[in-house]
């Protein structure tokens, strides 16, 4: 239906662009999103293909939100918090735990790669780590391409 | 565009052909040279049994001959009312930059961009004579205050090709409501299974005009004995379908006899159901749909038709908070009494077919023809007889 | 079923309870769930391998023209009587608003008759996985101990295990051409003792978080979200599959949840309303490995 255009060489062979992967973080605001803040404060060489939504925890992460960040066209996503042990409201993070294990797995199960499925924990003091996570994260995507099989948002109204 | 308007059986009834099982496979290929999408009952593959399904052939081979195949699950619904369907998209257009007067709306204009779904030329074949006459009696409303386009371009779109019943089971009840296992309505040819082939009853100028495209299929001599054959097997199935009491039960709703609306009966009859909606989405008479809107984000979307039923608790759920049918007694003496009161009324032909599906499906076991029978046995028997 | 119906007798004749909802047979010989308010009445009530239905989605407080009966009896087999467990713990019932009437089960079909044969090809695929099939924590328990169900031709664990063998495309190949057919009627949901939200968030659209028009993207939303609210809740009980009339196979789904969760959290359902449900409980040391 909707191709995406490439430049072409002079003897009609595409020449791909370079793809930039959408990737949403999902992060807790008192440990990833710290980390984060800290990685930009420290210069740190970071790419920029993600977009932060910041949550108080990891424990109000509806694993809802994931689908739906795959659903509107993210092609990785990344989900952080505190490390255990250390979380802001005690527990949030152990009960986030086991609903993202779930969730994991169930995804695995329906056929979404799981390569674009990122869970980590980032405290506030780990900015370099953040910054090696999302460089990181940016090249697996960029190896595996844009997200394919997940069915887009229908702009077009079509279906 | 035309309207595919009732059959008339009686007037101008050409004289029965006859196509061989060849032939038919033939007109099959025939139909598939020519990009015509040919939807015929299918089974598939599925995990504890297989799923008889209406589906499009890819070839003529796919064909299933087989006189004893159950009934496809779903109904012939789904090819004229889609499950899901955008009607059109939004987006809004920035103003140009002027000098004038600021823009009404700091998004924009808002246009609308309708959508375009294919209608391509369709025969289904092998239809059940319920299903197709379905289709004949949803027209009605289909037609009523505006005109349902989609439904009536994918219609003028579609031969349908029926092909009479060889067996009814307990759940059938079509002769009741007036139907049968050769019921001319909703169908353009009729074909009757006979040995080697089927008996073919043209009903409408479409049927008509279809066996002219393809004469050669349908140019070999009907065999007496096989038009014989086919007939003698109907005649019997239609004597084991027969059911005096559920005939005059459908009679006595239809009429509104008996206060059926505010019978007890019904708290009784509803503590089985689950108001799980498969009645619904199996039945081919059933057409309610809800309107949704998809926005993705502020500036774009889509607007869309999607089914429902009025067994799911929020169907008639106001803003408010308030639900004029609160409870599954009271959803279910609807989707009863507008079946066969309400929509009878309004367009004199009651919207079930007899086919049996919510029977068979129904997890919690409710069974439409033995609660029609309950209900009426529970109404004022003496405002019945007047 | 002499037993079930001595016990139901006697509770309606001696007041303790207002209804029992059993099994009984209609003149086709389907099994269907039955609601009994008179004593005379309670020698419809059969139980045998046509009864299928879990009957404990009955006392979902939604279900309000049942709960307007009154105190009830409810006939459970071992699954049920886990659903009713499961709306213990969740405090969707207290305990002394009802009287189960356990039945020790040695299997039952796929379907709910009128044939009423047990063997390989007419065992309910579930029955394999079930962990204990007599009733535990009833008020009365009755019916001859039974021996195991046959082995049935469908293995559900074999079949997860061979869709886990394919490719996360093949994969996702095979639940699309499933989850396109979906219609979103939510039988799935209305037929689950354990969909028992007030509201469902399928069906919230300020804001609508799950699309509800039937194309493969909403089904998706809803599928994943159904059974992601299941994980260590289900029963196994199979009615959702049953159910489902576009035959998605949603026993798979849940079937391999309840196993994970049992892998990994040595979880099972149980007949023990005290029991912590699995998603709501922690350890400290839940396995990590896949976090970063």
């Amino acid at each position: 239906m909707s191709q995406e255009s490439h430049p072409t060489t002079p003897e009609g062979a595409p020449h791909p662009e370079p793809f930039q992967p959408k990737i949403v973080a999902f992060v807790c605001n008192w440990c990833t999103y710290a980390g984060a803040d800290l990685a930009g404060t420290s210069r740190l060489k970071m790419a920029a293909n993600t977009r932060l939504i910041r949550l108080p925890c990891t424990g109000r992460i509806d694993p809802l939100f994931i689908t739906k960040a795959f659903e509107q066209g993210a092609d990785g996503v990344i989900v952080s918090g505190c490390h255990p042990a250390d979380c802001h409201y005690a527990t949030g993070n152990l009960h986030a735990r086991r609903r993202f294990a779930v969730y994991r797995e169930l995804m695995a199960f329906l056929g979404i790669d799981l390569r674009r499925l990122v869970f980590s924990w980032v405290s506030a003091s780990e900015g370099r780590k953040w910054a090696d996570l999302v460089n990181e994260t940016v090249r697996e995507l960029n190896a595996l391409g844009p997200r394919n099989a997940y069915p887009a948002v229908d702009r077009e109204g079509d279906q | 565009m035309s309207e595919h308007a009732p059959s008339s059986p009686e007037k101008d009834t050409p004289a029965p052909l006859w196509i061989s099982d060849d032939d038919l496979r033939g007109l099959v290929d025939d139909c598939l040279r020519a990009q015509r999408q040919v939807i015929a009952p299918m089974l598939e593959k599925g995990a504890a049994r297989a799923r008889p399904l209406y589906a499009p052939l890819a070839t003529a081979e796919a064909l299933r001959l087989q006189v004893d195949d159950p009934l496809p699950s779903q109904s012939l619904r789904r090819h004229f009312q889609p499950p899901s369907q955008a009607l059109f998209r939004w987006t809004f257009e920035k103003p140009a930059p002027t000098e004038d007067q600021p823009p009404e709306n700091p998004l924009g204009k808002v246009a609308l961009q309708p959508a375009t779904p294919a209608f391509p030329p369709t025969v289904i074949l092998g239809a059940r004579p319920c299903d197709a006459a379905a289709l004949e009696i949803v027209d009605q409303v289909m037609r009523e205050d505006r005109r349902d386009e989609s439904w009536f371009s994918r219609r003028a779109a579609t031969v349908i090709l029926t092909r009479g019943c060889t067996w009814s089971d307990a759940s059938c009840f079509c002769t009741s409501l007036g139907l049968g296992p050769d019921a001319p309505q909703g169908s353009d040819l009729l074909l009757l299974p006979a040995q080697g082939g089927h008996v073919v009853r043209v009903l409408t100028a479409k049927g008509q005009a279809f066996v002219a495209d393809h004469a050669p299929r349908f140019a070999a001599p009907l065999p007496d004995h096989r038009r014989r054959e086919a007939e003698a097997a109907l005649a019997a199935l239609r004597q084991d379908l027969e059911n005096k009491p559920l005939s005059d039960a459908v009679d006595h709703l239809r009429q509104g006899l008996g206060g059926a609306f505010s019978a007890a009966i019904w708290d009784e009859v509803a503590l089985r159901c689950h108001g799980c909606g498969v009645c619904a989405a199996l039945c081919p008479t059933c057409y309610c749909f809800d309107i949704v809107e998809e926005p993705h984000g502020p500036k774009e979307g889509v607007r869309r038709m999607k089914w429902d039923t009025c067994q799911d608790p929020i169907f008639t759920l106001h803003g408010s908070g308030h639900n004029p049918r609160p409870n599954q007694s009271s959803r279910y003496r609807q989707r009863v009494l507008h079946k066969f009161s309400v929509y009878p009324n309004r367009f004199g032909q009651v919207l079930c077919t007899g086919c049996g599906r919510c029977v068979r499906a129904c997890p919690a076991g409710m069974d439409l023809a033995e609660i029609l029978l309950q209900v009426d046995g529970a109404l004022d028997h003496a405002a019945k007889k007047s | 079923m002499k037993e079930i119906r001595e016990v139901a007798s006697a509770l309606l004749s001696g007041g303790q309870v207002d209804w029992v909802l059993g099994y009984e047979e209609d003149a086709k010989g389907l099994v269907k769930p039955a609601f009994i308010t008179d004593p005379a009445q309670a020698a419809r009530l059969i139980f045998d391998p046509r009864c299928v239905h879990n009957l404990a989605v009955y006392l979902l407080p939604g279900r309000r023209h049942v709960r307007a009966l009154g105190r009830g009896a409810l006939v459970v087999k071992a699954c049920d009587a886990r659903a009713v467990a499961g709306l213990l713990r969740e405090h969707q019932l207290q305990r002394d608003e009802l009287v189960l009437i356990g039945v020790r089960c040695g299997g039952v079909r796929q379907d709910p008759g009128p044939d009423a044969v047990l063997n390989e090809e007419s065992v309910a695929a579930r029955c394999a996985l079930c962990p204990e099939r007599t009733p535990q924590r009833v008020d009365h328990l009755v019916g001859p101990e039974l021996p195991p169900p046959p082995a049935g031709n469908r293995d559900l664990l074999r079949e997860i295990a061979e869709l886990e063998a394919l490719t996360s495309e093949a994969r996702f190949a095979f639940w699309s051409k499933h989850f396109s057919r979906c219609v979103r009627c939510h039988a799935c949901r209305q037929v689950c003792p354990l969909c028992n939200c007030t509201r469902c968030i399928a069906d919230k659209s300020q804001p609508q978080f799950i699309e509800a028009a039937p194309h493969l993207r909403g089904n998706l939303a809803w599928n994943i979200t159904r059974a992601l609210h299941l994980a260590g809740r289900c029963v196994g009980c199979g009615e959702c599959e049953r159910a489902c009339p576009v035959d998605i196979p949603l026993a798979l789904i849940n079937a391999k949840l309840s196993h994970f969760m049992h892998e990994r959290y040595a979880h099972e359902a149980s007949e023990d309303p005290e029991q912590p449900s699995p998603i709501g409980d922690f350890r400290s040391d839940d396995d990590q490995e896949f976090i970063r």
